[in-house]
């Protein structure tokens, strides 16, 4: 199973919106001279200072992929995640750290008087790190992660009552796009025969 | 406030199913006194029996009823039946998390003519498929020690004819396990 990291369009719209405010505040600035629209263009460049780097050098790169050696997930198992970068040019960098975490989130909605809330608690989080290198197929970096069985459960989607779980990437090497890169995965209602054993059931 | 009903009684063959398997049991219906005496002049117009789910904690409440079945009573109000309750392959399963709480209830309802219906409420448990043997509490296991299996599949009746919910449905039947056990 392939799946695609979340935010790609997200992130972009981002900078094109910051990238707008700058414009939009020194054309303003320079039409008023006030000292408004100067500190939202000071404010927005800043922002786009530490955000420009990153979406620069996502450019160069295609959507980062998680290959999962099993779908959906289980209670339990013991998937395979590989976190894949593949570049749009041929690129020759150096083996970079990854980090990858796998996290499992209870998230309830409740109204009080007319207002709605959100609350959320990760019940569950697993954290690997490896070192990635470049491969014919890109960027590769390979994690066996677990799906408790004393922790987190399966995916659900109620309204207001809503687990889900989520892995995130980062690659801390130079020359390699920043940032935490998302996808949500799948946990079904069914355990893990392997690990159905290790518990003493079977 | 639901009214309970002492003239039923559910007889279940599991208290325990996984995902995409079921709930068996009898249903069993004695008439009070007052039911009627004579065939045909009783007010039960039948028993309903249900499956369904209601989540609890933090978040506005979630329910859903995934099973619905009438059986008609005989000509005394009487009933004697055994039913097979699926329950569905995609759960949710019993969990007992931080915010949320989600747990199943089996709910046999006698439906009276010009009368408030009555109600009969028993605890399920239902856990991850391959689950038998592993899960005797909601979803998840506790974390460190595994919990004993399982001797059966619940061949032991959970009779309930009171209507009185049970306050601590899935409290354990739980010990440590042995330390020597590898």
């Amino acid at each position: 199973m392939v799946l695609e990291a979340d935010g790609q369009v997200a992130r972009a719209a981002l900078v094109v919106v910051i990238g707008v405010v700058v414009l939009a505040g020194l054309i303003g600035f320079v039409a008023t001279r006030a000292v408004l629209p100067l500190i939202i263009t000071i404010i927005g460049l800043v922002v786009l200072a530490f955000r420009l780097p990153s979406f620069l050098q996502y450019r160069k790169w295609r959507t980062p992929e998680f290959h999962i050696d099993r779908w959906p997930l289980e209670l339990g198992g013991r998937p395979t995640i590989t976190y894949r970068l593949r570049p749009k040019r041929p690129s020759n960098l150096p083996p970079a750290p990854v980090e990858l975490s796998i996290s499992c989130t209870e998230v309830v909605r409740y109204s009080v008087g007319s207002e709605s809330r959100t609350d959320r608690a990760t019940v569950y989080r697993q954290q690997a790190t490896a070192t990635g290198e470049v491969t014919a197929d890109g960027f590769e970096a390979t994690f066996d992660m677990a799906i408790p069985v004393d922790a987190g459960a399966p995916s659900l989607d109620l309204g207001s009552n809503d687990i889900t779980w989520h892995i995130e990437a980062e690659i801390t090497g130079k020359g390699y796009p920043g940032g935490t890169r998302q996808a949500t995965v799948v946990v079904v209602p069914v355990l893990d025969l392997g690990v159905a054993s290790f518990w003493g059931g079977r | 406030m639901r009214a309970p009903d002492p003239t039923l009684s559910m007889t279940l063959t599991n208290t325990i199913a996984p995902v995409g398997t079921s709930f068996q049991g009898q249903l069993t219906r004695t008439p009070e006194l007052d039911d009627g005496q004579e065939p045909g002049k009783h007010r039960i117009q039948g028993v309903r029996l249900g499956l369904g789910f209601v989540t609890e904690g933090r978040g506005d409440t979630n329910m859903a009823s995934v099973y619905d079945h009438e059986f008609p009573v005989d000509d005394w109000g009487r009933l004697s039946v055994p039913f097979q309750v699926p329950v569905p392959h995609e759960g949710p399963i019993s969990y007992d998390g931080r915010l949320i709480r989600l747990r199943w209830e089996l709910t046999a309802t006698v439906m009276i003519k010009r009368a408030i219906d009555r109600h009969l409420e028993v605890p399920v448990l239902v856990i991850p498929a391959n689950g038998w043997g592993v899960y005797d509490r909601p979803h998840p296991l506790p974390s460190a020690p595994a919990p004993p299996p399982i001797p059966n599949r619940g061949s032991g009746d959970i009779r309930s004819s009171s209507g009185s919910r049970h306050d601590a449905p899935f409290e354990p039947p739980y010990e440590p396990p042995d330390p020597g056990r590898p």
